[in-house]
């Protein structure tokens, strides 16, 4: 495996940008809000280096996670993620609820993960229309917990395309990150298929 | 019947599998009753039966399981009531709350899609109970008792949340303290009833003339109150200030132990950040306390403005 070179890293970042533009119409539909999301950057890393980067900037507080499995030419565990504290702020807006309590209650738990489960769909749609792939996956989970405990995996050899992503809803900006983290192999794939897509294109 | 039929039957949650060209494949005695008109879906094309149904989430979905093969998840949060489904009889008959997952399914080569729906009615009224209730003790939590105006707290909040949107949009903001002049006398020359009914009659004062230019007060305790300003600079502060000092001597509350008047009057501290420098919450606080110092010392019932930040 090589590293994804810049051409490839901007392919990437092109299809997270459809993927969560699309994502972002969908909820704008949904709660009837402007919504607008956009991906500044895209980086392929080791999974120990995603836990420091989310560690120190956001201290002791937790993560508010949206997971889902997913199988194709690649295959792994999609993630959806936010700080707690943002995490709470995103599904009260879009709710438009006041809550005035610290914790998810059931409704904001099941609406943060439909949520996620529409961003992390387009995100699949969008890659298996690029790529000319299929993608099966399981329905969303959610967890709130520490960065270490919701990215502490048994396999630490694992890579994650890792990219953050920027919301906008009523003059608030949030930031989150989208993780997907695969094996090696998954990542050759993920990288052959990048290049058959860019060939195209160029062709 | 097969077991797993009659355990369909039976089961208290709906299941549908639609195949590729959204026609109801199966559907289970529980979903089909509460499906509003009672015809058995049977068979049909679902869309076609709720045309209304086309274009919404629950058509995106099963549009995405039977072409992508993405599961989706429909949450009664942003989903209220997806389907036309009703629960209850006659009068009581209502249109229930939803939690509703659509996933694909192959079968033979052919590809299905199941939603499985679950009725959370009861949860979504529990939850909105707790809220109410929730909401209710915040608004304890952040209420002067005696006044009904904000208390400290609150006003914490609100002038943290201000001075947030102050910084963000540019903005000016202004702050005003105030104090009652020789209010421990007028309570130990009155009693405290009639002091509970002097902080009372400023409040109803404050509330009335001022919450509905969006200015926000609060009782910061005792005999003092501050007024937020939004978006107000300096010399609209001083001015509004005092406009309040005026009226509140014409409440013509009578005080015979002042020394400054025979009416009870009040002392005015002002301080603001204008739109280009940046202040901290503590900083805009103690600059208005400290004006509002110097006014007690300058004798009572008067303005005092501190001195702009940048001059410093």
């Amino acid at each position: 495996m090589h590293d994804l070179t810049v051409l490839e890293l901007d392919a990437l970042a092109e299809i997270f940008n459809i993927s969560v533009g699309r994502s972002a119409s969908a909820l704008s539909e949904l709660t009837q809000e402007p919504v607008t999301m956009s991906v500044p950057v895209v980086h392929v890393m080791p999974i120990q280096r995603v836990i420091e980067l989310l560690s120190p900037g956001i201290g002791a507080e937790r993560l508010t996670c949206v997971s889902q499995m997913f199988n194709g030419s690649f295959a792994g565990e999609a993630m959806l993620m936010f700080p707690e504290n943002s995490s709470l702020e995103i599904v009260r807006l879009m709710l438009g609820s006041q809550v005035p309590i610290e914790q998810l209650s059931e409704i904001e738990q099941d609406a943060l993960s439909e949520i996620g489960n529409i961003i992390l769909n387009a995100c699949f749609s969008t890659i298996a229309d690029m790529l000319q792939d299929t993608f099966s996956c399981d329905l969303p989970e959610l967890t709130v917990a520490s960065v270490d405990e919701i990215l502490q995996k048994p396999e630490s050899e694992q890579t994650v395309l890792f990219i953050q992503i920027q919301l906008a809803l009523e003059s608030r900006s949030l930031e989150g990150y989208l993780a997907f983290i695969m094996g090696s192999e998954s990542e050759a794939n993920l990288q052959q298929a990048l290049r058959g897509f860019l060939n195209g294109v160029q062709g | 019947m097969q077991l797993f039929e009659q355990a369909l039957a039976v089961l208290q949650s709906g299941v549908m599998i639609l195949d590729a060209d959204y026609r109801v494949h199966f559907i289970n005695q529980w979903l089909n009753k509460a499906f509003d008109d009672s015809e058995d879906l049977q068979g049909e094309l679902l869309f076609a039966v709720y045309p209304e149904l086309e274009g919404r989430r629950i058509h995106q979905a099963v549009e995405q399981a039977l072409k992508t093969g993405l599961p989706s998840l429909l949450s009664p949060g942003l989903n209220r009531s997806p389907l036309p489904l009703y629960h209850g009889q006659g009068d009581r008959r209502e249109r229930f709350a939803q939690s509703i997952r659509v996933q694909p399914m192959q079968s033979e080569g052919k590809r299905f899609c199941v939603i499985e729906v679950q009725d959370v009615s009861s949860m979504v009224r529990r939850e909105a109970l707790l809220n109410k209730q929730a909401e209710k003790l915040n608004q304890m939590a952040l209420t002067d008792e005696l006044t009904g105006i904000a208390n400290r707290r609150h006003f914490n909040m609100m002038l943290e949340k201000e001075l947030r949107r102050a910084e963000l949009q540019g903005t000016a903001l202004s702050l005003v303290f105030f104090d009652i002049d020789f209010f421990k006398q007028y309570n130990d020359h009155l009693g405290h009833q009639a002091g509970d009914k002097c902080l009372m009659a400023v409040a109803d004062y404050l509330k009335n003339q001022l919450e509905s230019y969006g200015y926000q007060v609060a009782r910061y305790g005792g005999e003092e109150f501050c007024i937020i300003l939004p978006g107000q600079d300096l010399e609209v502060a001083q001015h509004l200030a005092e406009r309040c000092r005026k009226e509140i001597e014409a409440l013509q509350l009578k005080h015979p132990s002042s020394n400054v008047a025979p009416v009870v009057t009040a002392s005015f501290g002002v301080a603001a950040k204008s739109d280009k420098q940046s202040e901290t919450q503590t900083g805009l606080i103690l600059r208005a306390d400290n004006a509002l110092y110097r006014a007690k010392l300058a004798g009572r019932n008067q303005v005092v403005v501190a001195e702009r930040q940048d001059q410093n």
